[in-house]
């Protein structure tokens, strides 16, 4: 043996290199230079919950090296072991980029990685925070230990309990974690029950750990996504909004007409000799810039068609001769032919051409006419059956892209811009906001799950009206600011007006730039679509058109809510019964008690219900059946009269708010009538109409109930799950490293032997 | 008491005979053999039963006998009853994951985002089975050539026999069998398992003389090639370990990309239809018409494939064959003059 070691430590070898190492840090020699065991230098490492980002980040180094080491086939178990950890994230890595990628929202492609980050944490957090911490807290016992080897490997101290190292614990470790035990002191081998009730505790806070993590980590993980979610939507809107406005700013209309596009370049030099059909007209609509337009493109889908029409139709030798092969005498044919250049033979009509073909034939005056229509049909069959190639279209394909390169780049920053702020997609700001002013609503109700189940069924106010009613005045005040101030901001953020004023410059420098240039090109009926004096039609009045509406729709929903909640509480103070009551006197209309009360319950369900299409209906639909005089009160009541309420008591009450509100009605007010009076064509169509009436209560009330429902259905479900497993598991950590009878025996003993 | 575990030693060993799926004779095993018996013949009658049988048998235990041990804290529990017990989490914490991404569908009363969450659920949920799939099957893509080349089967079994210490509440059942697999540890295979053994042939060193074979480096001495075959299987061993692990988590990755494609939105249990899924969602994981998954789909797929052919290449062939091995106790360490101890 000792031969075989003297070897293996004096051989310098490189083959031997490998197992020398083991051995040398194994063993050494003594004075007498006989082998010996090294000096044992395994140590405890300093205990802690969580550990330093340092150490983890050189673990992690040597993880690497280790990986390549072992794929030329040198590894030890240890290293084997940490590898299968780091392939673990690098898989998780690549899964979670490929769902990055594929995720169409940015909230989701966050919260992919999100999602890896608190799966993994949940996994490393768990067995810390529910095992090891309280059981450490309560006996001292750090079940997770770490020490370090005598090769400097990090190991876990309690990993296999047949290999005791709890040897390494020092005189105080031992005496701390006794104590705490409540070890008894005169146990004449106290060490030894100490460390047997450590190893218990760390094989019954191991197994614990297995039995819990699999039900643990998974909703742990989904529940801090959860919490995370919206910190995260604040940021990430914060960064869509301040990203695009900078991109905005930053674009220039001119300055990059120069450049020259080159995808359909590519094309057309490869394809030059392609027939042009559906097909290759398809690839090259794909290959031009895109403008996103479905009008826009069916423009120039048509305008190709007639170029290539074009083409077909310009008359030229070949397609004559081709015509008239066999059919006409070849030597008046090349005669005729002759005596005509390229250009007027294109200049010409094909009636031209056959009358000229026709005179030089020498037939009677009868013949001459039966022989041109004959003529003129044969070329025109020819020259229908002519093809066209992309090769032919190229000059003028490159011209439309090179004219279209920058307003298609520029129209997509105005569209982020726009789309960051009112787009319809969630995760928008306007989303957002919309969800913040939900939440607020229902949160300050205090909503039972029975009371959301009955919303979400049918979308009954009632319960809201019932739960407003009973709010005192402070909380109601105090809701109502949180809505407006949630109101403000959406105006402030979007800034409508600032928003409005930066879409339209942009989208009129952007288009007309481009109008400019397809003018330029030659491309006069395209540069019409995008921008002219009329407006209407074109493509930079559909943007603003778009961005306005959304603009107004929004706050048009959201003022309705603020209208709606006002007039309950009008109604519970008693205002607009008196309000009700006098204009159905004024009216000469029924105004005893009853009559008001239905007029009331009317223009409440006018509020919280009517559609677009109600309103198209002038209130007449199957949902209202107004008469003329009902519907002339209800619309002054909710529409008019901006400035009376104002004086009234609840804008005395709270200024602010009715401020904000009359300000809006009275901006949008004659707007609205005039869409519910269908006086004004402008205003009267269904999108204008939309935007200005915003979202039934109703519809909006019924669809938030099954969000919230839904959602709090599932955190009852996970949440409750999440603290049953922590309970047990907690508990049990707490029941764990009972004394054996061994040691209670001699606990006994030293009691009775005094 | 020592007289008492030599009793149950006997009585057990009888029971250990019972579970050696078919071989019933106790003569068959090698003279070696030090109460633990390697599994390679019933590998070779009944490769899918026994392992499907060694699974089972983990699987019930993670459950219910190693739980009980640890709980207790017993003196006998092992670092292979915790290894065990680590699928515990697996199966529980997929189970849990499935139920995170489906438990709220019952309760949306909305029917078009009913349908929208249940197409994410089933996504969901398919991931976390074809994760789990892809992850163990993906791992053969390397072991099976290896041992299709060089004959070593890294997952060779053998039942392992352990004698335990008695107990407070246990004084009598103190054997308990562990299935263990030859090459688990790289620092310490089970070499003693393959001298003598009767399976591979009539020598003692009939296993390495076979690899030797396989690895194209018997040079006919067959009374040493243990010593030159050990550390080129050991190396053969690492690589494929780590290659096996590499590639399965990404294998698990593309797994899950496959589930997440269109077609699994709706969910069939048709076996045929299940297949055409399949068939569809791989295709559009490789061809998605958006260009940017497509081009992931494309990478994920392509690092899968090519870290299992460069673990291929480089557990296939032998690129320390003129450097010697570096993992071996090399054979210059050995006193050739000197009679060697095996065993």
């Amino acid at each position: 043996m000792s031969n075989v070691l003297n070897s293996i430590l004096t051989n310098n070898s490189t083959e031997n290199k490998h197992n020398s190492y083991v051995y040398k840090h194994t063993f050494t020699f003594d004075s007498e230079g006989r082998v010996k065991p090294k000096e044992d230098k395994a140590k405890l490492l300093p205990s802690r919950i969580f550990g330093s980002p340092v150490e983890y980040a050189k673990d992690l180094k040597k993880d690497v090296v280790n990986i390549g080491r072992a794929m030329k086939g040198q590894a030890n178990d240890h290293e084997l072991g940490r590898i299968n950890d780091v392939a673990m994230k690098i898989g998780s890595l690549a899964l979670a980029c490929y769902l990055f990628v594929k995720n169409p929202l940015k909230l989701n492609k966050t919260m992919e990685f999100v999602g890896l980050g608190t799966f993994f944490g949940s996994m490393a957090l768990w067995p810390k925070l529910a095992i090891q911490a309280p059981i450490k807290a309560r006996t001292g016992v750090d079940i997770h230990q770490k020490y370090i080897d005598s090769q400097g490997r990090k190991k876990m101290m309690f990993q296999d309990p047949q290999y005791d190292l709890t040897d390494l614990y020092s005189r105080e470790d031992l005496d701390r974690i006794g104590k705490k035990l409540k070890v008894n002191e005169n146990l004449p081998d106290r060490d030894r029950f100490i460390k047997q009730r450590a190893k218990k505790l760390a094989t019954q806070g191991n197994t614990l750990w297995m039995m819990s993590a699999g039900l643990a980590a998974p909703v742990m993980s989904a529940l801090t996504c959860n919490v995370l979610e919206k910190p995260i939507t604040n940021v990430l809107e914060q960064h869509a909004l301040n990203s695009t406005k900078k991109a905005m700013e930053a674009l220039k209309a001119e300055g990059i007409d120069s450049k020259v596009w080159e995808a359909i370049q590519k094309y057309v030099s490869e394809n030059g000799q392609t027939v042009l059909n559906e097909d290759s007209l398809k690839e090259i609509m794909k290959k031009l810039p895109d403008v996103n337009s479905s009008d826009f493109s069916g423009n120039i889908r048509k305008y190709i068609s007639s170029l290539a029409d074009n083409i077909k139709n310009t008359l030229n030798k070949n397609v004559i001769n081709e015509a008239l092969k066999g059919k006409f005498d070849q030597a008046t044919l090349e005669k005729v032919l002759g005596e005509m250049s390229d250009d007027v033979i294109s200049q010409s009509s094909v009636e031209d051409i056959a009358r000229k073909l026709a005179n030089a034939s020498g037939l009677s005056h009868g013949k001459k006419n039966k022989l041109i229509g004959e003529l003129t049909k044969l070329i025109k069959d020819t020259q229908s059956k002519q093809t066209v190639t992309v090769g032919q279209i190229g000059e003028q394909m490159q011209k439309l892209g090179n004219s279209l390169v920058n307003f298609s780049s520029g129209k997509k920053v105005i569209e982020k811009f726009i789309h960051a702020r009112v787009g319809e997609e969630s995760g928008t700001y306007i989303a957002n906001q919309w969800g913040r002013v939900t939440n607020t609503l229902f949160k300050s109700l205090h909503l039972s799950n029975s009371e959301l189940k009955a919303l979400q069924k049918d979308g009954n106010y009632e319960i809201i009206t019932k739960k407003l009613a009973e709010l005192p005045a402070d909380k109601y005040d105090k809701l109502m600011n949180k809505l407006l101030k949630l109101i403000e901001d959406y105006e402030t953020k979007t800034g409508a007006d600032e928003m409005m004023n930066a879409v339209s410059t942009k989208a009129k420098e952007v288009c007309g730039a481009a109008g400019r240039k397809l003018t330029e090109n030659g491309f006069d009926d395209l540069a019409k679509k995008v921008t002219s004096e009329a407006k209407a039609g074109t493509i930079e009045n559909e943007i603003t058109q778009r961005a306005s509406s959304r603009i107004l729709g929004a706050k048009s929903s959201f003022y309705r809510l603020i209208q709606w909640m006002d007039i309950l509480k009008k109604e519970q103070s008693g205002e607009l019964k008196s309000q009700v009551a006098e204009a159905l006197k004024a009216a000469g209309k029924d105004s005893s008690d009853d009559a008001v009360k239905a007029m009331i319950e009317k223009c409440k369900s006018v509020l919280s219900g009517a559609t677009p299409s109600d309103y198209a209906e002038k209130l007449k639909s199957a949902n209202f059946r107004l008469d003329n005089d009902e519907y002339k009160i209800i619309t002054d009541i909710l529409f008019k009269n901006g400035e009376q309420e104002a004086a009234s008591g609840l804008a005395a009450h709270k200024k602010e708010i009715m401020d904000r509100l009359v300000n809006w009605k009275n901006n949008m007010t004659p707007d609205l009538s005039r869409a519910v009076s269908g006086s004004s064509d402008a205003a009267s169509n269904a999108t204008q109409r939309s935007a200005l009436s915003g979202k039934p209560i109703t519809d909006w009330i019924k669809e938030s109930a099954k969000d919230i429902y839904t959602s709090r259905k599932w955190l009852k479900i996970f949440g409750g799950a999440m603290i049953v497993i922590a309970g047990i598991t907690l508990v049990t950590g707490l029941i764990l490293g009972h004394k054996s009878k061994m040691e209670k025996q001699a606990e006994k003993e030293i009691k009775t032997n005094g | 008491m020592v007289d008492k575990i030599g009793v149950q030693n006997y009585t057990n060993m009888k029971s250990l005979s019972a579970l050696t799926f078919g071989s019933k004779d106790a003569e068959k095993r090698s003279k070696c053999e030090n109460h633990d018996r390697l599994m390679a013949e019933d590998i070779k009658k009944h490769p899918i039963s026994t392992r499907l049988k060694i699974q089972s048998d983990k699987l019930r235990k993670a459950f219910t006998k190693y739980p009980v041990k640890g709980f207790k804290g017993s003196k006998n529990a092992n670092f292979y009853e915790f290894l065990t017990m680590g699928s515990v989490p697996y199966l529980t914490g997929s189970a849990m994951l499935i139920a995170v991404f489906n438990g709220a569908r019952a309760f949306i009363s909305d029917e078009a985002k009913k349908q929208a969450a249940a197409k994410l659920g089933n996504k969901m949920g398919l991931g976390v089975l074809f994760y789990g799939i892809a992850k163990v099957l993906s791992k053969k893509l390397i072991e099976i050539p290896v041992k299709w080349k060089h004959g070593i089967d890294v997952n060779l079994p053998y039942i392992k026999k352990i004698d335990e210490l008695p107990e407070e509440d246990n004084k009598n059942n103190l054997v308990s069998y562990e299935y263990h697999k030859a090459y688990e540890s790289v620092d310490f295979p089970r070499w003693d398992l393959f001298y003598n053994n009767k399976f591979y042939g009539e020598d003692r060193n009939s296993y390495f003389s076979k690899i030797a074979d396989k690895m194209n480096i018997n040079d006919g001495d067959l009374e040493h090639a243990d010593q030159k075959v050990k550390p080129k299987i050991k190396e053969k061993v690492i690589q494929t370990k780590v290659f096996s692990t590499l590639i399965s988590y990404l294998w698990a990755a593309v797994g899950v990309g496959v589930a997440m494609q269109k077609p699994w939105e709706k969910l069939s249990f048709n076996l045929k239809e299940i297949g055409s899924k399949f068939v569809k969602s791989c295709k559009e994981f490789v061809n998605n018409p958006n260009p940017a998954a497509r081009t992931a789909g494309r990478v994920l797929l392509g690092a899968a494939v090519g870290m299992t052919l460069l673990g291929n290449f480089l557990t296939l062939f032998d690129f320390n064959k003129d450097k010697g091995s570096k993992t071996q106790a090399a054979s210059s360490l050995i006193d050739e003059s000197k009679e060697k101890v095996v065993c």
